[in-house]
């Protein structure tokens, strides 16, 4: 349950309903001092763990925050109940992103893991020392067409995925989702000698940034129904090849992209939150006072994945509200990875 | 030399048998129209120049010596009425006042006796005449009673459609808000565009804003004391009104003869008709409120009265196939007044109130229903003695017993995953006792010194939890708990509470006032948004939440001009506020079984200067008042991490350094009436983003410093037209009609500035002209 108690669109509702009107204003900027934002994680999957660095720039002024990756900074994660610790480098055509190298090291539920950020200037950011959480198996994946747009100007439709799994009785769980699917696009393509067009379909990975999280805190013990998780765009038939993450966060991780939604959730009345900054588990080691935007976040992980046959759905019916979907070029390269053959092996091991 | 001595003699035994013949005058002041009992008349012996106040009961007692007088009866939206007696020995002086028509004879009407602002030692004190409201313009031509005190200098809210109100730079909650006696918890309609209180039986409203009486207690800001008219013991009487969103009626007449009389009244809104005008998306929403009242009285003489009166007020919205909230009020009071002897009269009353709200959701798999709910039961026995007329003493004692459920989750269906859960109930009970002196040195000097004693228990079953020293608590850094049984005293707070006001008369036109005050608040509203809402819970004080304590000092500068004509004040004050309770920045509020690690210690200060100019006589009537305030607030905590702006004042949502309101009325003749607003405050203060980032490929904004901005500044102007069908002033039968226009040269008043992919949009509510017409009936 998220307690949006009053719930958003009523006092939407209730401002319109008693002649509101809304219009574009100019506020003041204020110049402030960049903050350091982290964004990384370790989890009980498999390296490579990465740690992105970056700064943040005054509200309104794009160009001071794009551009303002920190590449020259020392990151390493500390296993603090043995003392192991592996270093990330810097990723050359990531500027801004670490990864750790040493495939040997590997997390695990259970252990406690911080992460330690020198940066140019010789200030040091730690994380608090937090346990891996054990993950939780996913039980089941399923899907649903919909025609409802998820983003103006995109495909109305889309297939929506929910899960379902069994919430660990006698402990807090805190779950986060994350999810990608491999989709087939359609371009114009590529015109041979003969005048046919090759290279019009590919298959190629989308996600979306969405930040699903779910707390057992009102329903310990209890399976976790129908849970959206993520929505795959549909542009033209074909199957849909969807992966799941299901992150185990600790209780600071999940309070800190709950404040993130809330933040994000803003709409202006007078009942929302009062606004404050969304710091996470990352401070200064020397002044603890002074926070790092971002998380750390250590968690447990487990994966599902489900194919969606995609076949029920009318050829030419979605062609006609998807064809300006449709944009010149050889597949393969104005879609994003674009690859002609479909995953292999999707759901095998 | 003989002579002299005898002289002297004589003198002195005509002046201790003046001081020992005296009797007491005594008896009721009543409507003539509804002959129900009127309180706060000014009774004013003229060749004294002393005078008493009636009580809730309408019954005053002047000790006096025997001799002849002309006494005058005053009271708010009536006519006065001068009455000569002769004073041989204790006697009774009943009077009826006629009920005031402002056209028939603008020169007559006041709300009390010509000087009374300079003459007393009250300061701070504003009196609503509710029959005038009617008259006031206001949206959608629903009279509200606390809508109308924003137009009262140092009172504001934090925007249009916001619940409740801020006193002279304090909190919602620290407002006192009595009906009949019994506290409110929430005054709101629809989430706060409307107040809870129908004016319609509403018969006295008197805000304190400085140091209340004695007896009032439990709130930092203000009490705002308001009382139900009882009914007519004559006739029966129908009153009612049509409006845009609401409609009312009000019955009221002699059940038993005229011993026992009845009154009754409600409203109910229909707001769903201009929902029902709204796009499809919004269709199937349903809101809906209405509220009750109800008072039986019963006086076998002109001694006793016991009266029973009731309250309820609900509401509900719904969203089409989802969450309903619903929020519902209830007192119920039970008044013993009796005359014991012409100097000594007693109220004992035992009252009731509880504020409760629901949340239901059907969301498929996660049904639910949210309970929480506050219920105080009070008992209370005063005394008021006046042994003549320099001296008035009053004192009382009460107990209070709180309880309070914070939140209450249940599945509501068998397939739910939702697990029930329940925050620990909170108990708790409160113990006063006070006694206060008005005394009238002489002409130039007039002191009330009160003192209230006041002890509060927080009362087991109790869990306190211990947390880790040295770090910020958490559930993490949760160590130990310990248990306390029922009935178990698990924490204990209180102290005296000093009200002392003075009065330096200077002349017969001018006087300068002085108070000081304590109080303790041990009752808090959990709320981290900028208005509060219907589903903010309360908190009572425990061992991490001690009670806030305010210190008011204010001085007052009070002139009249021209026969009274014209009254001018300035008044000044300093307030100094410990242990409010803060959130810390992305706190959880709600069915958190650790509160108390999402709360934080804060220190307050407000100060201000405000002035006033009122035109009380004359067929056209204004008042001017501007204030300049400030409320500021700066958190305490040993860790740094946690503190809110580094720990540095910083203003509170409700800071309007600048204020001013402006109101005229104009009598045009033949029963019609002009009246106008003015109102302009400052822009309240909000935090406007200064930063941004990326995380996970969202653009976020950073807001660092909380209520460093502010919205622009907010003015309107309200103009209403009136008609009063009424041609004397015994007419029974009579409509008022109010034609009204709301915000007038239609400025769009920030209601909330807000971002969204890095633009700022300004929203605002009535942001267009609002006309609307209102049909008041009396029968």
């Amino acid at each position: 349950m998220h307690h949006k108690v009053l719930h958003k669109s009523l006092l939407f509702l209730l401002v319109a309903y008693l002649s509101g009107c809304v219009e574009e204003v100019r506020v003041p900027i204020r110049t402030t001092e960049p903050q350091l934002v982290v964004e990384g994680r370790i989890t009980s999957a498999r390296g490579p763990y990465t740690v992105r660095l970056s700064r943040s720039g005054n509200y309104n002024s794009p160009g001071s925050y794009e551009g303002s990756a920190i590449t020259d900074a020392r990151v390493q994660i500390l296993e603090t109940t043995t003392d192991r610790r592996v270093d990330l480098l810097p990723v050359d055509e990531q500027p801004g992103l670490y990864q750790s190298q040493d495939s040997t090291f590997v997390a695990r539920a259970g252990q406690s893991y911080r992460v330690r950020i020198e940066l140019p200037d010789g200030k040091v950011f730690v994380s608090e020392p937090e346990t891996m959480p054990e993950p939780v198996p996913v039980e089941s994946l399923t899907a649903r067409f919909t025609s409802i747009s998820a983003r103006p100007n995109d495909t109305p439709f889309g297939y929506e995925i929910y899960l379902n799994t069994q919430d660990q009785p006698g402990q807090r769980n805190y779950y986060r989702w994350t999810a990608r699917s491999v989709i087939r696009r359609e371009s114009i393509g590529v015109r041979d000698f003969g005048g046919n067009y090759n290279h019009k379909f590919c298959w190629t990975p989308v996600f979306d940034n969405m930040i699903s999280i779910y707390a057992d805190t009102y329903s310990d013990g209890q399976p976790v129904r129908e849970q959206y998780v993520y929505r795959s765009p549909v542009y033209i038939v074909g199957k849909h090849f969807v992966e799941v993450q299901q992150y185990s966060l600790t209780r600071e991780a999940y309070q800190y992209w709950r404040r993130f939604n809330e933040q994000r959730q803003r709409i202006g009345t007078i009942f929302d939150p009062i606004p404050s900054p969304v710091y996470g588990n990352v401070y200064n080691a020397a002044d603890p006072t002074e926070r790092a935007l971002g998380v750390f976040e250590v968690a447990g992980v487990s994966q599902k994945r489900l194919v969606v046959p995609g076949d029920t759905i009318s050829d030419a019916y979605l062609k006609i509200q998807t064809f300006r979907y449709v944009i010149p070029g050889d597949c393969r390269l104005v879609f994003y990875q674009g690859d002609e053959m479909p995953p292999l092996n999707w759901l095998g091991q | 030399m003989k002579t002299k001595l005898l002289i002297t003699i004589v003198l002195v035994l005509g002046l201790i048998g003046s001081t020992w013949a005296r009797a007491v005058l005594s008896g009721t002041v009543r409507d003539a129209a509804t002959k129900a009992p009127l309180s706060g008349v000014t009774v004013y012996v003229l060749e004294l120049q002393k005078g008493a106040t009636t009580d809730e009961n309408g019954q005053y007692s002047l000790t006096l010596p025997l001799g002849s007088y002309t006494i005058r009866f005053t009271g708010v939206g009536h006519y006065k009425v001068t009455r000569a007696v002769r004073l041989m020995d204790d006697m009774t002086l009943d009077v009826e006042l006629p009920p005031a028509i402002t056209e028939l004879d603008e020169l007559e009407v006041k709300g009390r006796k010509d000087d009374a602002n300079v003459q007393s030692s009250d300061m701070g004190i504003v009196r609503l005449n509710v029959a005038t409201l009617r008259k006031i313009p206001v949206v959608f031509g629903e009279t509200d009673i606390v809508r109308s005190l924003m137009l009262q200098p140092g009172i504001s809210n934090v925007g249009e459609g916001a619940g409740g109100f801020n006193v002279r730079g304090g909190r919602v909650d620290q407002n006192l808000v009595l009906l009949d006696g019994a506290p409110l918890f929430n005054t709101s309609h629809l989430l706060g565009f409307f107040s809870n209180i129908n004016p319609d039986v509403i018969q006295d409203v008197t805000l304190y804003k400085g140091t209340p009486p004695a007896r009032y207690g439990g709130r930092l800001s203000s009490a705002l004391v308001m009382n139900t008219r009882s009914g007519s013991p004559d006739r029966w009487n129908i009153r009612g009104g049509v409006g845009t969103i609401s409609s009312r009626l009000v019955v009221d007449g002699p059940l038993l003869g005229n011993k026992l009389t009845l009154m009754a009244g409600g409203r109910l809104a229909y707001p769903n008709l201009i929902i029902g005008l709204f796009p499809d998306l919004f269709r199937g929403s349903r809101a809906s409120f209405h509220d009750l009242n109800g008072k039986l009285t019963y006086q076998p003489n002109d001694r006793h009265r016991v009266s029973l009166s009731a309250y309820q007020s609900a509401d509900r919205f719904k969203f089409p196939a989802d969450t309903t909230y619903g929020w519902k009020s209830g007192t119920a009071t039970l008044r013993w007044n009796a005359l014991l002897s012409p100097t000594l009269s007693t109220e004992v009353s035992l009252l009731q109130s509880t504020y409760q709200f629901d949340v239901d959701s059907p969301k498929p798999f996660y049904e639910f229903s949210l309970h929480s709910h506050i219920r105080q039961r009070e008992a209370n026995a005063g005394f008021t003695f006046t042994p003549n007329a320099s001296h008035r003493i009053e004192a009382g004692a009460g107990y209070i017993h709180y309880q309070i459920q914070p939140g209450q989750l249940r599945p509501a269906a068998a397939e739910s995953s939702i697990r029930p859960l329940s925050i620990e109930t909170e108990l708790g009970q409160e113990l006063s006792a006070y006694i206060q002196e008005e005394w009238t040195l002489n002409r130039a000097l007039t002191l009330t010194a009160g003192l209230r004693y006041v002890s509060f228990h927080t009362l087991g079953p109790y869990t306190r939890y211990l947390y880790e020293a040295g770090v910020p608590s958490s559930p993490e850094t949760l160590t130990d708990s310990i248990s306390y049984g029922r009935g178990e005293r698990v924490q204990q707070y209180g102290g005296w509470e000093p009200r002392l006001a003075l009065r330096i008369g200077l002349g017969p036109q001018q006087s300068v006032k002085l108070s000081y005050n304590r109080s303790r608040q041990f009752l808090h509203l959990i709320s981290n948004t900028t208005a509060i809402s219907p589903v903010d819970f309360w908190k009572l004080s425990d061992p991490f939440v001690p009670p806030q304590v305010a210190d008011q000092y204010a001085i007052g500068l009070f002139r009249n001009w021209k026969d009274n004509s014209i009254e001018t004040s300035v008044e000044a004050y300093y307030k100094d506020i410990t242990n409010l309770v803060e959130y810390r920045n992305g706190a959880e509020l709600l069915l958190n079984p650790y509160l108390e690690t999402a709360l934080l210690r804060a220190m307050g200060k407000a100060y201000g200067v405000e002035l006033a100019v009122n035109k009380t006589k004359g067929r056209l009537t204004s008042t001017f008042n501007y204030t300049y305030s400030r409320s500021l607030l700066a958190t305490r905590t040993e860790f740094a991490i946690e503190a809110i702006n580094r720990g540095e004042w910083y203003p509170t949502l409700f800071d309007r350094p600048h204020m001013a309101n402006l109101t005229g009325s104009y009598q045009l003749g033949k029963g019609w009436t002009y009246s106008a607003n003015f109102t302009y405050t400052t822009g309240r203060p909000n935090t406007y983003p200064d930063g941004q980032y990326i995380v996970n490929g969202i653009p976020m904004i950073n807001y660092s410093q909380r209520n460093r901005d502010r919205l622009p500044d907010y003015h309107r102007l309200d103009m209403s037209f009136s008609y009063d069908s009424r041609r004397t002033r015994q007419q029974t039968r009579y409509s008022i009609w109010a034609f009204s226009v709301y915000n007038f040269y239609a400025r769009r008043n920030p209601y909330s500035i807000y971002f969204q992919n890095f633009r700022s949009y300004q929203l605002s509510v009535f942001g267009s002209i609002i006309p609307s017409v209102t049909w008041n009936f009396h029968y």
